[in-house]
């Protein structure tokens, strides 16, 4: 028979190495971090030194890039919040289509210009069962930003539901908009809006800029 | 416009942006409800009460128009004379010249090992880097401290940020943070001391002119994405100026805000 204190310390070894286990953070090879850095840099590698004019070529790419690592029509139904309900599937289906392109034509175009970005993670943490957080800076013409994504277990796969950098959120500032939006406006208003915006697409960065 | 205000701020959210380039999705995914129902605020902060919407609105759309028609062929001539090396040079001279705001907001905060950073930022930066021209600092750790401003002193006090207020000419800002950047550009700011208004006014506009192209491009970018940029800029304003009191607050173990009570807790109150 074991002495008891033997018995007491396989069964808290037992239990330390079953939470680190079951810790989606801790799990071996189940940090989101390296796959996520690893699709930015993908898109950088797909966006850099694109022109204004080149920018449509490439985006049926960068879709298919970015889908790997980012959750489209949860970030969009998140930043619609309760005002989702007001749309009906095929109005939702349109937002997501529209919201998606109008945010990656201002990633392409804020990345046409200047040099590459540098990538830095500085810290990758469970948030929760279902959720992750990836702290990062981002240096990029000559600025640092720090950037957080938060990540959700989401159809068996990590992906992002929301950016935050410097403390901004992109779901919260779209949703402070779309809030603003319905109290006077109307889903086909802001379809139609969405539209109007992309259909004018904002000029890059000259080379003097 | 509000250059330390403003531009950094949507630039800011332009990563952001960046960050999430995706197109559409094929469908709608299975999602937990933990995900789905996180309160963004809860993260964030929540905005700076608008108290004076109308009045905000209608200087800002006289903003644009000022923006469009003034600032933009002024903004263009000038990255079209100066090359980026050289407003980056005048950039980080007029950041170096702006040590007193930083320092007299730390020491209004009782930060004593912030002031004492941000004088060994001034000095390695007035002497190494050729009068402020070169950031020396930036590449030192050691001297690495968050930005300070009388605006962020104020709410280390508890004091709140009033009403949201967009300013004419210089843009987004809070009824505190407005106070406390007018009484730096008259007590503070060194170019004041000048004797001649000439140089003065000059010194002023130079750094406002060397800044606007970055601002522009910004401005365009936020214009080109935002469905309501007045919501959308208020709300990065709203958030930034929150962080920036965080970061201010976190190293000295200080904080006024409400703790980080889960994704799903009640929104965050706006330092």
């Amino acid at each position: 028979m074991l002495p008891i204190q033997f018995r007491s310390f396989l069964g808290l070894t037992a239990g330390v190495c079953a939470a680190l286990l079951c810790s989606p953070s801790l799990r071996a090879g189940d940090d989101p971090a390296p796959a996520l850095i690893a699709t930015i840099n993908g898109v950088v590698d797909l966006s850099l030194g694109l022109t204004s004019s080149a920018i449509q070529e490439k985006l049926p790419e960068i879709r298919t890039r970015m889908d790997e690592s980012f959750a489209t029509s949860v970030i969009v139904q998140r930043a619609f919040g309760r005002n989702w309900q007001k749309l009906t599937a095929a109005q939702q289906a349109e937002a997501i289509d529209l919201l998606g392109r109008l945010i990656i034509r201002t990633y392409v175009l804020q990345l046409s210009s200047g040099e590459r970005p540098v990538i830095t993670v500085m810290a990758s943490r469970a948030i929760g069962a279902d959720r992750h957080e990836i702290v990062s800076t981002v240096l990029h013409q000559g600025e640092t930003v720090n950037v957080v994504y938060r990540l959700g277990r989401i159809d068996g796969k990590w992906k992002v539901y929301d950016v935050l950098a410097e403390g901004i959120s992109v779901v919260g500032n779209y949703r402070q908009q779309f809030d603003a939006h319905f109290q006077k406006g109307s889903v086909a208003e802001l379809i139609a809006l969405l539209k109007t915006k992309l259909a004018t697409i904002p000029a890059g960065k000259s080379e003097g800029s | 416009m509000n250059l330390h205000k403003y531009r950094r701020p949507l630039t800011t959210a332009l990563f952001a942006l960046v960050s999430q380039a995706w197109f559409a999705a094929p469908g709608l995914a299975q999602v937990p409800d933990s995900i789905l129902n996180e309160d963004p605020s809860a993260v964030t902060a929540a905005p700076i009460p608008d108290r004076i919407e109308g009045i905000n609105r209608v200087v800002f759309k006289f903003n644009n128009g000022f923006y469009r028609v003034a600032w933009r062929p002024l903004s263009q001539g000038y990255a079209a004379v100066v090359p980026r090396v050289a407003r980056k040079g005048i950039g980080n001279f007029f950041h170096n010249l702006a040590y007193p705001t930083r320092l007299v907001g730390n020491l209004f905060e009782g930060h004593g090992g912030g002031a004492l950073k941000e004088t060994g930022r001034f000095l390695i930066n007035t002497t190494v880097g050729v009068g402020g021209f070169l950031a020396v600092a930036d590449k030192m750790p050691s001297l690495k401290v968050p930005e300070s401003d009388l605006g962020q002193a104020f709410a280390v006090w508890g004091v709140g940020h009033g009403t949201y207020v967009v300013l004419p000419i210089i843009g987004p800002s809070s009824l505190r943070d407005g106070i406390g950047d007018g009484l730096s550009g008259v007590f503070l700011a060194p170019a004041q001391y000048l004797n001649n208004w000439e140089y003065r006014t000059g010194a002023v506009a130079l750094e406002a002119v060397n800044q606007s192209p970055d601002a522009m491009h910004t401005y365009d970018t936020l214009h080109g994405a935002a469905v309501d940029p007045y919501v959308a800029l208020r709300d990065a304003f709203s958030a930034r100026r929150a962080q920036q009191v965080r970061e201010q607050m976190a190293p000295y173990g200080r904080t006024l805000i409400t703790p980080r009570r889960g994704a799903n807790g009640p929104p965050r109150d706006n330092p």
